[in-house]
């Protein structure tokens, strides 16, 4: 089999292999095997870092069990992606989310474009904290838990009318009336509108989103625990990723 | 019913516990130990058993040493104004090997690994920062692996350092000797074409 494919995680096992978890874009999530890939001076030497997308050819007799991998075309190493601190942090929240909520075998080729995107825009220098709050957004709309941002979930009533904040467990918003009492820290009509924008632009056009660093820190940090909320567990990177991204306002 | 005896299970399960060791791996060679004379199992206790009593990290440089400063930090014929930075102990090794440097080390102990939780306060680095504040290192060499993780931990390094008054080199990245360029694939190519030299 060939196919497209992003490097989510690569673990050395045995004397010289690697197995590799790879989100292809018609197969979904595969592990693969990569025989000899730690001493490959030919196939595979360089191309099974995590983040890289490839092209590859697999032989896969079940479509759970472990893939061989036969051979791996470099297509992009994202090379700023690497060799920037706070890029590789977002890259890092950016796979690990997908490690979680991806299954093996399930394609998903919006979520495979917009991991591309997320990487591209990473590597194109666009701030971390804002790909990683678009990528959250679009991310659980592909999932299946797209949030509620234009009306309050309760009463219906539209989010401008009253002062509304984000609620987990409905996965949407929460206005004042029907919050029962006054919102001590109501969303920001500027993180209300550019979360608004983002859902509904295309994929294309998401890279003229420019939020300032209050929007976007208020909005990641709502998505985050959003993210926690729907895979029932912490992402590991956020730690790091969060020191280093809320250290400045 | 126990099927296997809980002394062999125990070792089992210890040897298990190591990189690249599955349970199949783990019980072969916890059989081929109980096969091999009792004197040689007492050899390896005692190797194992020494490890931790005997070895220590080297106040300076942080490397595997059973003394403190290591060999490579007590030799007064080492330049203590240059010191290369390295992930690894193995990577020290692999540099010693080469014999074209006379410096000073320090090991990191890892990488920036943010999935597993490995963030800049788990690494030594501030102990190089304490390092390069006693005012002796006029040069530090980021060694770290041309790896995501190893490029991740260099770049952070470099934001570090650019802060300190000292100088900084990265490690080159190119084309491996005895390669053809046709065979290197574009972004090794690139970086060659980047770190070109006038010989």
């Amino acid at each position: 089999m060939e196919d497209d494919a992003i490097v989510l995680n690569s673990l050395e096992t045995g004397e010289s292999d690697l197995i590799v978890t790879l989100f292809c874009h018609n197969s979904g999530r595969i592990s693969a095997i990569a025989k000899g890939a730690r001493n490959s001076k030919k196939r595979f030497v360089n191309k099974l870092e995590i983040f890289t997308r490839l092209h590859v050819t697999f032989k896969q007799k079940v479509s759970t069990s472990l893939a061989f991998l036969n051979e791996a075309e470099l297509n992009n190493i994202y090379p700023f992606l690497r060799t920037n601190y706070p890029a590789y942090l977002a890259g890092n929240v950016i796979r690990e989310l997908l490690l979680h909520s991806i299954r093996d075998a399930e394609s998903d080729s919006d979520l495979f474009r917009l991991t591309l995107w997320a990487f591209y825009q990473l590597d194109m220098r666009m701030a971390p904290r804002t790909v990683v709050a678009l990528f959250f957004l679009r991310s659980f709309d592909l999932l299946g838990y797209r949030p509620e941002l234009r009306f309050c979930t309760s009463c219906g009533a539209p989010a401008s009318s009253h002062p509304v904040r984000f609620d987990m467990h409905s996965g949407g918003l929460i206005c004042e009336i029907c919050n029962g009492k006054p919102l001590r820290s109501p969303l920001s009509g500027g993180s209300l509108n550019m979360l608004n924008m983002a859902q509904s632009m295309s994929l294309e056009h998401l890279d003229r989103l420019k939020p300032g660093s209050r929007v976007s820190n208020e909005s990641l940090r709502l998505l985050y625990s959003f993210a926690q909320h729907i895979l029932q567990r912490d992402i590991n990177s956020w730690s790091v990723f969060s020191a280093v991204m809320f250290k400045f306002p | 019913m126990q099927v296997i005896p809980p002394a062999l299970e125990n070792l089992i399960e210890q040897f298990s516990r190591l990189p690249g060791i599955g349970n199949k791996s783990a019980t072969r060679l916890a059989l081929n130990i109980l096969r091999r004379p009792a004197r040689q199992a007492h050899e390896l206790a005692n190797a194992l058993q020494e490890l931790h009593s005997s070895i220590r990290l080297c106040s300076n440089c942080f490397s595997f040493s059973e003394t403190d400063p290591c060999a490579i930090c007590g030799d007064p014929k080492r330049n203590t104004s240059v010191v290369c930075v390295v992930e690894q102990s193995a990577d020290m090794l692999a540099i010693e090997k080469t014999a074209s440097f006379r410096g000073q080390y320090h090991i990191l102990h890892g990488v920036l690994a943010p999935m597993d939780g490995i963030g800049p306060d788990e690494l030594k680095i501030k102990e190089l920062l304490a390092r390069i504040h006693r005012g002796v290192i006029e040069e530090v060499i980021i060694a770290t692996s041309s790896t995501v993780p190893g490029e991740a931990t260099a770049s952070f390094l470099i934001d570090l350092l650019s802060r300190e008054e000292v100088k900084f080199t990265r490690l080159a990245c190119g084309i491996p000797m005895g390669m053809d360029i046709k065979y290197a694939d574009k972004y090794t190519l690139s970086r060659a074409l980047e770190g070109r030299y006038s010989p």
